[in-house]
């Protein structure tokens, strides 16, 4: 899951990082009590979206006066904001993050992150940071440093040294740059993160390094030894309605017209491919967990109905493994008997409980097609779902 | 024929005593995988499946001669498990746990890479040679014996793939479950290289999906050896939806690479017949090594 920058900040703060003074706020009047009870007389006014490329796109204001941060947040939440990291439709914004203003002299980028290609933890540091960080790499690709890292042993200070060399930085900046690596590498490793990107990380006017803004992601998998994250979930879930990950399965909605309700995540992607192979949309993309429940299903396939526009409902399943046909049935049934589903439901069975998931379906007069193969499946729906 | 396992491999079950790994080690004994014994911290002595439960792997490969080991332990014991097993000197160790923290499984990659052990998974359906020996959670009715190797990232597409080959009347030497987890055990080389010396394959099948770079990897290979047998790749999620961008750091890391579109384009320049729908991957097998 991803975190805000408030949020972040607040978990990285004990792994000896130096942040300006912030704090959140939820409303305009919050806002205003928390500038004046920061230090300074000028304050940034940060919108708290799970998406970068704020601050080219209206996301970022500044303020001059405690009544100005009032007023940049009044404006801010609610609104919509679009970058090329929010899709389309943008992001709402529903919190702030009130942050003492300093004077930048050079931004550099930092990150430690799991390379998903080559399978390992890299450090990733260049004296080219902000927000055109990706387009200035375009440009010179050799200004992008690159360093594997072990998860549990400190990375080498030589070889952090010389990266120094090729940020520019000397002296005490030095230091505090070898620091910050540091820092940053046990804060993934200790945090379960699977990236920390420091963006800018700062030199700012007392000869120092401070990060202004982070983006972090933190390993699902690991909650179970975080207690810390547990707020953070639900407090993030309740405003992530487009990528939901509830109850154990996850959903995107799509443009199309056919709901989807597949078992796996490779059959699903296969599923989608063949519709649009056949000029056919898919409504969403689901995926049920490995084990999943005749409750899971049903969740899931009321997740499916109720999505925008639904003209048809293609059940794929092979069952094998840990989720069988019957189970699959056993959800749609639960859905069906709760309220008839209005749409016609093409349904593909193969593999373990076939026989006994078409036999309650039929037990439980849900109104089905049966399809033997993907092939006829996309037969039936191509007469049933053409828009 | 086959790779790694075969009729005489002995198989341990971490995790034993739990629900699924009595439900799929005794499928597996139906089956006629000889597994010879279970580990369960502290329950060493007892027997379960009229099979010997151990405490440590140290000691049932002590007293069993076990060369692989499946795992069935919650994601929290996983990572200790599998460095038990390593240590134990457990050849072929496939994990089918689910959810193990990332980090846990770049240390576990850290600690195989000084030892011949291999790991299949996790997160993965398990491996069968059909008609000798099943290891892991495959629904192995729908196997067939024949000369086709196939290696698949997903589960469930994998059976889709399977069937699809049966349906041509096409068997299978070896199946490997690899799983999609962004770090995992083997990979497609690591799979090609043994089909490659193994007279019981006549073609090898992949069924990769979009992100990571192991069919980029593939396909590099392949290109490097010219590889002696035909090989067949489907990529699932050309349609896939976009997921939502945090920061610089993904696409910076990516280069272009994770695409399905790149991943395609690769494995035909090294000579793959790429399948371009999934309901005809059965019959592109078929023309292939006919």
């Amino acid at each position: 899951m991803f975190v805000h920058e408030y949020q972040a900040k607040k978990l990285l703060k004990r792994f000896g990082f130096f942040f300006p003074d912030g704090e959140v706020a939820h409303s305009a009047g919050e806002a205003r009590a928390q500038a004046e009870r920061l230090p300074g007389d000028d304050w940034v006014v940060k919108a708290q979206i799970l998406a970068g490329d704020r601050g080219r796109f209206g996301g970022i204001r500044k303020a001059g006066s405690a009544s100005d941060v009032e007023k940049e947040t009044r404006n801010l939440l609610g609104s919509t904001l679009v970058t090329p990291q929010t899709g389309t439709d943008g992001i709402e914004v529903n919190s702030v993050y009130i942050e003492q203003a300093v004077n930048i002299e050079r931004e550099l980028y930092l990150a430690v992150l799991l390379d998903r290609y080559q399978r390992e933890l890299v450090l990733l540091a260049s004296q080219r940071g902000g927000t055109g960080i990706e387009t200035a790499l375009e440009d010179s690709p050799d200004t992008l440093h690159r360093l594997g890292l072990s998860v549990d042993e400190a990375p080498d200070e030589a070889v952090l040294l010389e990266l120094t060399d090729k940020m520019g930085l000397s002296g005490e900046l030095a230091k505090d740059y070898v620091d910050t690596c540091c820092n940053l590498h046990r804060a993934v490793s200790e945090l379960d993160a699977l990236s920390i990107e420091l963006n800018p990380l700062a030199v700012i006017e007392e000869n120092r390094l401070a990060t202004l803004d982070v983006k972090m992601e933190i390993d699902d998998n690991a909650l179970f030894r975080h207690d810390e994250y547990s707020e953070i979930r639900e407090r993030n879930r309740l405003h992530d309605r487009k990528f939901r990950a509830q109850s154990g399965f996850n959903y995107v909605q799509l443009d199309g017209n056919i709901g989807l309700l597949v078992g796996g995540a490779g059959l699903a992607l296969a599923t989608m491919d063949l519709l649009k192979l056949h000029q056919l949309e898919p409504a969403n993309f689901l995926d049920l967990p490995p084990i999943a429940t005749r409750q899971d299903v049903a969740n899931a396939c009321q997740a499916v109905l109720q999505g925008a526009s639904v003209d048809a409902l293609f059940v794929n399943a092979v069952g094998g493994g840990l989720t069988h046909c019957d189970t699959i049935a056993e959800g749609l049934i639960t859905v069906h008997t709760r309220e008839k589903i209005r749409c016609p439901i093409v349904v593909r069975f193969a593999g373990t409980k076939r026989e006994h998931g078409l036999t309650l379906l039929k037990n439980y007069r849900v109104p089905i097609e049966y399809a033997d193969t993907m092939d006829e499946a996309i037969e039936i729906l191509r007469r049933k779902g053409r828009r | 024929m086959g790779i790694l396992v075969n009729s005489r491999t002995q198989v341990l079950c971490q995790g034993f005593t739990g629900y699924r790994a009595s439900f799929f080690a005794h499928r597996a004994i139906e089956y006629g995988t000889k597994i010879v014994g279970g580990v369960v911290p502290g329950r060493g002595g007892q027997t379960h499946l009229n099979l010997p439960v151990f405490s440590t792997v140290k000691e049932a490969r002590e007293q069993t001669n076990a060369s692989a080991s499946v795992l069935f332990v919650p994601p929290e014991a996983a990572k200790d498990a599998v460095f038990e097993a390593i240590d134990a000197g457990i050849e072929l160790i496939v994990c089918i746990t689910e959810g193990i923290p990332i980090l846990d499984m770049l240390r576990i990659k850290q600690h195989l890479e000084n030892t011949s052990a291999r790991l299949i998974g996790p997160n993965c359906p398990g491996i069968i040679t059909p008609g000798q020996c099943n290891i892991g959670i495959m629904p192995t009715s729908i196997y067939q014996q024949g000369n086709i190797g196939v290696v698949s990232r997903s589960g469930t597409l994998f059976y889709e793939a399977v069937a699809q080959l049966c349906r041509e009347g096409l068997g299978q030497s070896t199946c490997i479950g690899i799983g999609a987890d962004v770090v995992s055990g083997m990979t497609f080389v690591d799979c090609l290289k043994l089909y490659q010396h193994d007279p019981g394959t006549e073609a090898v099948l992949l069924i990769g999906e979009i992100g990571g770079a192991v069919e980029e990897e593939a396909a590099e290979y392949l290109a490097s050896v010219n590889y002696p047998k035909p090989v067949v790749a489907y990529i699932a999620g050309r349609n896939a939806p976009p997921y939502l961008r945090m920061g610089h750091s993904g696409a910076i890391i990516a280069a272009g690479r994770g695409g399905t579109d790149k991943k395609i384009e690769a494995l035909r320049d090294a000579g793959v017949t790429v399948v371009n729908s999934p309901v005809e991957i059965g019959t592109t097998v078929r023309r292939a090594v006919r």
